[in-house]
């Protein structure tokens, strides 16, 4: 495989710095950093790696309703070729759903994939779908949770999961390729790496106009989902202290721990 | 693809869209239209996944105040015979498609039978244990009917007056809780961490009743081919929902062996602090501390663990803390939530003798 392939990222807030709003139940977006979703940088990692064997380009995606030029930077300094944004105020309403449709535009229009990676799982929970998302928009086979992977001539064949069970699989080519999270180790930008990032013929950015889906399309593209309150964790301990005979103090922890429903579980 | 064919496919999708919310609509005039509540029965080496059975525990609670049918659906070969079991959890009535076709998991094949049953039968809520199988699985179907999908729920929670079911989500690292619902769309998809709820406690005679559903639906060549079976991945820190760590306050490699004992009895990770490394009874790969790693567990045990800055900063993310202690004013006690005073092997013993015991019970009964 000599052609492109995708990898779709998005940027989150950074989970150190969330701040909510309590009146209204919503995060506050304005002023709190943002990080890429750390398994979009596993997979990146991945697309590197097939890369340095195969030597395909690597560009990655995103579609935010607002810029993310500086996380793409991050990509494009760990050694993406080179990033395309879709972005756009109307996006502001968007669920992996609907931004399934978007990225589907945006990669047939754009960046010509044939082959596409995405993150299995997100510290948001909700980007999490869009690797099947997509493939099922586009029709392409999907490589669950790989780990490793090989190209060949017209498919790819993978350390991944059926479903059922880890196996080696394989694919035909296009394929989207969901990435096992933990299992790569994401690599460092090097300082030219970061230099090079910056090259503005590397980054490219659209609007949803660009994608020529018309405007009717965007009155309608609304999230499937509604959050309707967010909240932080408590962090405060209760430190309840229990204190007396030895097997009443194990029989109350017992009893806490099985309420929580530990223990006593399997058959 | 051209403009055309995308505005083509788009506007396929929101009038989808917009036929689900009408139906909505429609649904208070005439009563039946989006009703039961689904559950997707995955099977793990010829056996119910339990969580499945946890989801259908919850899903008859749901169906109960909402006045309708708790269902499941189970896809492979001879799983008609698993009726009895998934009614005596709670189903109501079972949707089987029993064929050698579906004996092993296939994304495609099972998204699409999946996708068409649910048109056919239209349920109301959909749930899907968050395996690697219920959550790709489940994702494809909402795509497939333009609903939408809320992922990696520990708790659904419900209106009935709108008939809508809350997804409680913890996320960014179990810093946020966010609770998401599908408004219009339908169904409501969700998928559920398993050990979210308690599995039910089994009716026996409860009967469900049975629907056969024909593998009608054309299969799509399967796309994605196994190869060979890989063996599993070793579970990475990481990756365990619980931590027991043991450190000097349990005294002796006995002690420390009670540990273990209870780490196999939750399915934990069994640690060590630096005091009960040095002593030889765990290797240093054991070793929790703050310059290895952070956890997020979702329990965390301390067994005569003092509290020392790199192993307390380790842990402060984990969800719910149990110290065993004899010392009530260690820098633990602190951090943790529930705090149990007394010999720590001592403690351990008999929170074993008390965890097995309510293990035996909940076999045995009811019969």
């Amino acid at each position: 495989m000599t052609g492109t392939a995708a990898v779709l990222v998005r940027r989150v807030p950074d989970p150190s710095r969330l701040n909510v709003d309590r009146k209204t139940g919503r995060l506050v977006l304005e002023g709190t950093p943002f990080i890429l979703n750390p398994v979009d940088l596993q997979a990146l990692e991945l697309a590197l790696r097939t890369r340095e064997r195969y030597g395909h380009r690597v560009v990655v995606v995103s579609v935010d309703h607002t810029g993310a030029q500086t996380e793409l930077h991050e990509a494009l300094a760990m050694g993406a070729d080179e990033a395309v944004l879709v972005s756009d105020p109307q996006f502001e309403d968007t669920d992996p759903t609907t931004q399934a449709h978007l990225f589907r535009a945006a990669l047939e229009r754009f960046v010509h994939p044939e082959i596409v990676f995405a993150a299995s799982r997100s510290i948001d929970h909700t980007w999490s779908t869009i690797g099947p998302q997509l493939a099922y928009l586009l029709g392409w086979p999907l490589v669950i949770e790989a780990e490793e992977l090989d190209l060949e001539d017209d498919g790819v064949k993978a350390l991944a999961h059926t479903g059922d069970h880890r196996a080696r699989v394989q694919a035909k080519l296009p394929c989207v390729v969901s990435v096992a999270r933990g299992v790569i180790t994401p690599r460092h930008a090097t300082s030219w790496g970061i230099a090079d990032a910056f090259d503005p013929h590397r980054l490219t950015v659209k609007t949803f106009a660009d994608l020529g889906l018309g405007a009717e399309a965007a009155e309608r593209l609304h999230a499937a989902t509604s959050v309707r309150r967010v909240a932080l964790a408590p962090t405060e301990r209760d430190r309840r202290v229990i204190d007396g005979d030895a097997d009443e103090v194990a029989r109350v922890l017992a009893r806490r721990l099985i309420d929580k429903g530990w223990g006593g579980r399997r058959p | 693809m051209s403009d055309a064919a995308m505005g083509g496919f788009l506007d396929a999708y929101l009038s989808q869209q917009a036929e689900a919310t009408e139906v909505q609509v429609a649904d208070e005039a005439r009563p039946g239209e989006w009703r039961t509540v689904w559950t997707w029965i995955e099977r793990v080496d010829g056996e119910v996944l339990p969580a499945c059975l946890e989801l259908l525990g919850r899903g008859r609670e749901i169906a109960g105040e909402l006045g309708t049918r708790n269902c499941a659906v189970v896809f492979g070969q001879g799983v008609e015979a698993w009726a009895a079991t998934l009614g005596e959890h709670g189903a109501d009535r079972v949707y089987v498609i029993d064929a050698p076709e579906y004996e092993e998991f296939q994304l495609d094949a099972a998204r699409e039978a999946l996708a068409g049953l649910v048109r056919e039968r239209r349920p109301e809520i959909l749930l899907f244990p968050a395996t690697i199988q219920g959550r790709n699985l489940g994702a494809q179907v909402a795509t497939a009917l333009g609903t939408g999908i809320v992922p990696n729920c520990n708790a659904l929670s419900l209106d009935a007056n709108e008939r809508l079911v809350i997804g409680h989500q913890t996320s960014f690292e179990e810093r946020l809780l966010s609770d998401v619902a599908v408004p219009l769309q339908r169904p409501q998809i969700f998928t559920v961490t398993p050990g979210s709820y308690r599995r039910p406690g089994r009716e026996s005679g409860r009967q469900a009743q049975v629907v056969a559903v024909a593998a009608t639906v054309p299969l799509r060549p399967i796309q994605t081919k196994t190869i060979e079976r890989a063996p599993d991945r070793p579970k990475s820190l990481s990756q365990f929902d619980a931590v027991v760590a043991a450190g000097l306050g349990v005294a002796s490699r006995d002690g420390f062996q009670l540990a273990s004992e209870l780490a196999a009895e939750l399915d934990a990770y069994a640690g060590a602090t630096r005091g009960a490394v040095a002593c030889g009874w765990a290797g240093a790969d054991r070793l929790i501390s703050v310059t290895r790693h952070r956890l997020r567990p979702r329990l965390y045990v301390a067994c005569g663990v003092v509290g020392e800055y790199d192993h307390l900063k380790a842990i402060e993310n984990a969800d719910l803390v149990l110290a065993l202690t004899d010392d009530a004013r260690a820098p633990i006690v602190e951090s943790a939530d529930l705090v149990g005073i007394g010999e720590p092997s001592e403690l351990l013993r008999r929170l074993l003798d008390h965890l097995r015991r309510a293990k035996g019970e909940r076999v045995r009964s009811p019969p």
